[in-house]
């Protein structure tokens, strides 16, 4: 899932500079690089209470950035926890009229059970995500013979990926991850 | 890598909105002029006013939230090894790959099978795959036949960027 692990990325590194300027900001202040005025000053001076208490609408103003940023929080949390499978395919229209659609579900098993026959493959299994008209399919073969990866390399080439994308269009990306297996070799001794 | 940024993403993502409720639920009940429902705001509002910038408390606050930005930051910009290696292919829209433990796993595992060799461990990285190896023979050979196996494994999985092989064979005295 890159685009979770992007927007993940891009959000540690914006709360990640926002406390390190707040930390640092403070740590300035106590030291003395800000001045020792500074330093020698109240963290909430009489000033910012009288400020706080004329101006009311600051405590509204920061129940609704904290709405907004709890919103945020709570699509940011659920995004870690959502697999993004798709349902139901739309498969390639024939003709303008209607079209046929497929269960997720089905399209994977008969993926992985396509994938399954290929030589030197143990197990498959196989994954439908992006959008209905669009999807997007992904399939992680656990081989079982590293030895035949070009052959085995050749037939997903030439005829897996043929055989998918005239069932669901000729553009459909497909990601094949292999999982090589540890090639246990018969010493001669 | 991923893996763990996840875990820490949804860490982070449920300390804010926690953060977030407690913000909006006492700005209600100050509103109300109830009484707090956790922050004790005059509590706190009274040693911000006491406490000055150069108190250690405030230094150490400070201090502890300037090295959660900094980890936050790591965290966020480190890269780490990738998941899988991409393969070479001529398809248009195919996205073949390789898992990088797998690869690592397979060639350790073959390396430890040829003559002379004790032990091996293999790295892969972006670029680079580091090969380690272990061996109580004294022979330039075992070097030879270790580099042919991690070569051969390169030649059959064909990298669609040049992975550059590295091996290191420690010679062990009996």
């Amino acid at each position: 899932m890159p685009a979770v692990d992007r927007a993940n990325r891009v959000l540690l590194t914006i709360l990640g500079l926002l406390l390190l300027a707040g930390g640092a900001t403070g740590l300035a202040a106590g030291l003395g690089g800000l001045g020792d005025d500074v330093a020698d000053r109240a963290v909430a001076t009489n000033g910012t209470s009288d400020w706080l208490d004329r101006n009311g609408w600051f405590w509204w103003a920061l129940a609704g950035a904290a709405l907004v940023v709890g919103l945020l929080a709570l699509w940011w949390l659920l995004s870690q926890l959502r697999v993004s499978r798709l349902d139901r395919v739309a498969l390639e229209p024939e003709s303008g009229d209607g079209y046929t659609e497929l269960s997720g579900g089905a399209l994977s098993a008969a993926v992985a059970d396509d994938v399954e026959r290929l030589p030197g493959v143990r197990r498959a299994t196989t994954s439908v995500t992006g959008r209905r008209e669009a999807p997007r399919v992904g399939v992680t073969a656990d081989l079982d013979e590293t030895g035949r990866l070009p052959e085995l390399r050749r037939l997903i080439e030439r005829e897996t990926v043929p055989r998918l994308r005239r069932a669901l269009g000729a553009e459909t990306p497909i990601d094949v991850r292999l999982r090589l297996a540890p090639q246990t070799r018969r010493r001669v001794t | 890598m991923r893996a763990l940024r996840r875990i820490l993403a949804a860490v982070v993502a449920l300390l804010l909105l926690a953060a977030a409720v407690v913000t909006i639920v006492e700005v209600v009940v100050a509103a109300l002029d109830r009484e707090p429902w956790v922050v004790p705001r005059e509590d706190l509002a009274a040693s911000l006013r006491d406490r000055t910038w150069s108190e250690a408390p405030v230094i150490a606050w400070s201090a502890a939230a300037a090295l959660l930005g900094v980890a936050l930051l790591a965290l966020g910009l480190r890269r780490g090894r990738p998941a899988a290696v991409p393969l070479a292919t001529e398809v248009d829209g195919l996205a073949l790959s390789a898992s990088r433990r797998s690869v690592e796993r397979a060639v350790a595992t073959a390396v430890s099978e040829e003559e002379g060799v004790q032990d091996a461990r293999a790295r892969l990285g972006r670029r680079r795959l580091k090969v380690r190896a272990e061996s109580d023979l004294a022979d330039g050979d075992v070097e030879q036949r270790v580099s042919r196996s991690v070569h051969g494994h390169l030649e059959a999985l064909q990298p669609r960027r040049e992975v550059a092989p590295r091996v290191q064979v420690r010679h062990r005295s009996r």
